[in-house]
Order: C-alpha cells, then structure tokens, then sequence
C-alpha cells in the first residue's frame, strides 16, 4: 500500500517536472538557434537573437517602464498597506474582519475585469494620464499580497513587544518605526518582492492600460509576437527567467523561500 | 514613589463578559503590593488596566490621588515586566537594559554605569552583548526584570517575574527585589501564584479569584486569618468542616453530631479549616477523657518531607491531612486522635 503511494507521488513529480520544466528548457534551447523561427531542435549556435532584443525599442522602453512601474506599485502598497495592516491587526475585531475583505477584494475580481474596469473609468471617462493609470492598476494588483503578508507579520509579532516600550517611554508612534518596523521587516520584504513580481508578470491589466508610449514588457512581447515568430521571444524570455532567478535567490538567501510562500 | 489607589475597576474584553469585577485596591507610598491568584483570575488583566494598556469600562485609577486615565502611557513613568518578558528582540541585552534610561535623556557615563551596576545585580554582566534569543527563558526574564528595575520608575508593575528560575535564584532574586524596591522606596504591584513567594517579600497581599479581590489585608493577616475558603485554599490550608449550625461562643456543630470550638464567633461560618501542621497527633493510649475538638482517626499512609511527615488520616469526618515532626512517625493503619486546638481553628465565609 504504502509503496504504492511512493509509486504515485514518484509519478506525479515527475510528470509535474515534465511539464513545467521541458517547456523552460525549450526556450532556451530554441533562443540560441540560427533558424528564422523558433523551431526544435536547433541546427545552429548563434546569439544573434540577443543582440535583436537590444535593437528593438520596445523592448528597452517596455522593459524600463515595467521596471517603474512594478518598483512604484509595491513601494505605494508597502506605504499604504503598513498603517492599514497595523490598524486591522490591533483594532476592534468585528470592524477590522470588515476592512480586511475590503482590502482583499481585487483578488476576488477577474484582472481583465479590472484592467476594463480601470480603462473605461480612468482612462475614457477621467482622461487621466495613461501612466497613472496603469500604476494604480498596478497598485491594485499588489495590494492583497502586501497587506496579507503585513498582517500574517504583524500577528505573529508579540504586541506586548511594543507596549513594553510605550510603558518605557516611548510614543506610539516612534514605537512604531523603532518596534514594529525591524521585527517584520521580513514581511515587509517579502510582501515587496511578491509585490513586483506580479505587477512585472501581470497582463490583463497591463493590456488594458497601455498605449503609444506606455508599454509594459509583456505586453511589448504580445505586440511583437503578432508580427515576428522569431527566436528574439525565446531570448528575451530567458533573460527574464534568468533575472527572476537572481531575483528568488536573492530573496532565499536573505529571507528563506518559505517566508515568501507564506 | 507614588501611592496608587483602584477604584471600582471593572474591565471587559468584548463589552459580554466581565473579566475584572469592581476591583479595589490601596498601594501606599513606598510599599509591595502582591497580587495572588489562580491562573485565569484576571491578575494580568489588572496589571494591563493600571499600566493603560487596556480601557477600563468603569472605575478610577489615581496616582498621588490624581485620575491617570487620561495620561498617556508614556508618560507615566511606569514600569513593567510582562508575563512574556517582551524584550526587543532587536537589541542587545545592554540595548534593551538601556533604552528606558535613553528615553529619560540619561548620558553617559551615568548611562553605562546604571546599566552595568543593573546587570551585574541580575547576573547578567558577562551576557550584556548577546541577543535576547541567545538567553535561556531564566536569563531572558532576568532582563526584563533589570530593564524594568534600572529606570526607578515611581510605580512597577511585575507579572510572575520570577516564574521561569530556578528555586535558589528565585529567592535570590525576590530578596534582591524587595532590597531594591527598599532602598529607592519603590511602590510596587507583584503578581505571583506562589503563596510563598507572596508572603515572603509583600506588606500587602490581595488574593483574588474569578475578577474579584476576595481578601485585601497584611500579609500576616492574610496568612494566620485567611476570610473565606478560596483564600484559605489557596495559601495552604488543606481541612475543611462543613458547618451545619452556629451553636453559640465559638461553638460549631459539624457532622456526626460533633461539637468544635473555633477561634472566630459568627453565625456567618460556612466551614471550619486549620492547617496541617497545627493539628495534634496523639497516640491511642494516651488518650484523655476530655474528647472535645478530637476526632479519632486511622493513618492512610505518610509521606516524608525532610523535616516532618504528612499523613493522611482517615476520620469521620472524612480525610484529614496533617503534618508533624520527624522526632515520631506513625505507621499505616495504626489509629490515633487528632487534637485541633480552638485557637488554630478558624471560621471562613462564603
Ligand atoms: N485579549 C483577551 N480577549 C478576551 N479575553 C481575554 C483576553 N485576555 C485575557 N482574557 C481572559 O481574561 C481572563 C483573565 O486573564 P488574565 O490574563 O488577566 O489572567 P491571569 O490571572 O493573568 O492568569 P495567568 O496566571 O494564567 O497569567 C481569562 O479568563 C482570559 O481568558
Ligand atoms: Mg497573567
């Protein structure tokens, strides 16, 4: 029986490694090939499709603004989502229970709804500027992780921790910023990382949000694609599973994968 | 150096339940108060309410005879060890000895030099570097009584500081809190559970149960004129009588027709109690004709405890423990009477 199920969870795994990591290491082998389209397996060794990433604007520009916008998005939730994680997690309970699902909600909503919802508002109705648009769109998308990981935080500091330096005579404020600040700054670092890498990941929204000289890298990729089947796509698709990577190692070596999972 | 009066303290979590139900309470100027107590009672609660860490819903708490209620906690120079130690974890051991001080604006040299003089009163000077989760649980709440300590604050507020040592650094350490608090006149709150404890080192003790402060008296009132039967049971007294009448003058009537006399006169008795260890064991034999406030009774079994054997004895009135010195020890199921002096014999309330 036993051997049975070490048989199955065997299997699982590895038709889960099948399929989650062929396609990865499909990419990266069709990046370096010298046919016109991406086609497997490669006949020729070439980093020519590198280099095309560098000559198309879009990609650069795409790439910049993801950057901005994703750094900006998790910085503005980090700034907000602090006071409010920290009012949900020490006031009255029936209230903050309310709040809480309130601050939750975009994950309920549909990321297309959202982006439509965003661009028919702001964008046609409001006329603002589409940049600001997209980074409250974006604001949106990192919030419930930022504030989800802030209370898990918050709940496990021990509140008393904090009240021993108002009884030794500290304001609550600065017993904010000298208490609570270092003892959850794991959770504020991770909350960030998770933060930008699903506002960098994110599409629905992104799609929605973009215009002439606002344009996310996925959403450039989308673009070209409908042109181009070339391997300039797999390049610029390793690049990017190679910077998450850092990315992740960084964070694991900082912080451990479990904190950022939890 | 202040003198804290609680007024009609009542407190509630949720708004439903009462936890704290008028409490009162007097601690004088310069003087230890402790606050003893079954777990769940509400000690912490109190503590919490005081320092203003929680609203109360009714009553007042005066300092010098003025209401705190509307100071903020920070100003109020109290000080505090809590039940969880709460150090910061962040900082080191002198860090956290030393942040109460740097908030009073306490330079150096005299910063250092309080801290060290603190921390080699503790214990913990070879320590003084190292982070709060590098401690033991003793270590740890050794910190917490220093960081507390060296800010003389004019109240201090301990919630069980001594419960995680070890028996001799438990009485070393209560002696050094009661030097202290002494020496700088110190008004202080002391929770405990240890009856032993409380009695060692308190000039008040108020033993509470269930939110109420049910006896508020000197420790040696508290101790020898326990007023109703929790209190009695909580500081060790282990026989209690049913009383089913108040005769007259001291004289109840018990079970089995039994006659006692007591040492408190008041139709209000409910029961009669009197400590293990001011009973009387005398042989069979020599037994006198005079059998009143006597029970004969059979020895269970005994146990040693170093300077005296407890017995359990078996007696009409059900199971008596008794306590008597190592000089005669008697055997299992050897019958004997038991002796209860009137004037050891006390009458407790509802
Ligand atoms: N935050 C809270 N919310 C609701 N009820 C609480 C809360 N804190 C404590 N209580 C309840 O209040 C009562 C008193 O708790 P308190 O912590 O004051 O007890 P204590 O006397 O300090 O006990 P112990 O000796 O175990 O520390 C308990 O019944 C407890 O369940
Ligand atoms: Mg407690």
């Amino acid at each position: 029986m036993t051997t049975n199920k070490h048989l199955l969870t065997k299997i699982i795994g590895i038709v889960t490694i099948v399929f989650l990591v062929f396609p990865l290491i499909l990419i990266v082998v069709t990046s370096f090939g010298t046919e016109p389209t991406i086609s497997f397996p490669i006949k020729g060794f070439t980093f020519a499709w590198y280099a095309n990433i560098f000559s198309q604007d879009s990609f650069t520009q795409g790439f910049i603004t993801s950057v901005v916008i994703a750094l900006l998005a998790s910085l503005a939730s980090a700034l907000v989502g602090l006071p409010a994680a920290y009012a949900l997690t020490r006031g009255e309970t029936k209230f903050s229970h309310f709040l809480e699902s309130v601050f939750l909600a975009p994950v309920m909503v549909p990321e297309v709804v959202l982006g439509f919802s965003l661009y028919s508002s702001l964008v046609i109705y409001a006329r603002f500027p589409l940049f600001l648009s997209l980074l409250f769109g974006h604001f949106l998308i990192c919030m419930p992780y930022t504030i989800r990981l802030l209370i898990g935080g918050l709940e496990q500091f021990d509140s008393s921790i904090e009240e021993a330096s108002w009884v030794l005579g500290t304001s609550r404020l600065s017993g904010f910023f000298k208490m609570v600040l270092p003892n959850i700054s794991t959770s504020i670092i991770s909350g960030f990382l998770l933060s930008f890498i699903n506002s960098f990941n994110n599409i629905p929204v992104s799609v929605f949000l973009s215009g002439a000289n606002v344009n996310m890298l996925p959403t450039s990729i989308l673009n070209y694609l409908q042109n181009n089947y070339d391997p300039t796509v797999s390049a610029i698709s390793t690049c990017l599973m190679l910077l998450t990577l850092i990315f992740m190692l960084m964070a694991e070596k900082k912080l451990g994968l479990k904190s950022l999972i939890n | 150096m202040a003198r804290l009066d609680v007024k009609h303290l009542a407190v509630s979590y949720n708004g439903k339940n009462k936890i704290l139900n008028d409490i009162n309470l007097t601690i004088e100027d310069g003087e230890l108060v402790s606050l003893l107590g079954p777990s769940g009672c509400g000690k912490t609660t109190t503590l919490r309410s005081i320092a203003g860490l929680i609203r109360s819903n009714q009553g007042q708490i005066l300092v010098d005879g003025k209401d705190i209620s509307r100071i903020p906690v920070y100003k109020r120079n109290f000080g505090m060890v809590f039940q969880s130690y709460a150090l910061f974890p962040q900082l080191t051991v002198r860090e956290n000895v030393a942040f109460g001080l740097k908030n009073q604006h306490i330079r150096e040299p005299d910063l250092s030099s309080r801290v060290n003089e603190m921390l080699d009163i503790v214990g913990l000077l070879d320590y003084a570097a190292r982070f709060p989760s590098q401690l033991s649980g003793g270590q740890q709440q050794r910190v917490s009584l220093a960081r507390s300590l060296v800010t003389h604050p004019s109240l201090l507020l301990l919630d069980e500081p001594l419960s995680n040592l070890d028996a001799k650094l438990r009485v070393e350490m209560r002696e050094m809190i009661r030097e202290i608090q002494q020496r700088l006149k110190l008004t202080m709150l002391f929770v405990t559970h240890d009856q032993s404890e409380c009695f060692a080192i308190s000039d008040h003790v108020a033993v509470m149960n269930k939110g109420v402060i049910e006896q508020f008296d000197s420790s040696e009132s508290i101790y020898h004129h326990p007023l109703t039967e929790f209190v009695a049971h909580f500081i060790g007294y282990e026989n209690f009588f049913q009383v089913k009448k108040f005769l007259k003058n001291q004289k109840y009537l018990l079970d089995h027709n039994l006659e006692f006399t007591a040492a408190d006169s008041s139709p209000n008795v409910i029961s009669l109690t009197i400590r293990p260890e001011d009973i009387e064991i005398i042989e069979k034999e020599t037994e006198n004709s005079d059998n009143h406030n006597q029970l004969e009774g059979k020895i269970l079994f005994s146990t040693y405890l170093g300077d005296s054997y407890r017995y359990q004895i078996d007696t009409p009135l059900g199971i008596v423990i008794a306590v008597s010195g190592t000089d005669k020890k008697y055997l299992s199921g050897q019958p004997i009477v038991l002796n209860f002096p009137s004037q050891k014999v006390l009458g407790l309330s509802k």
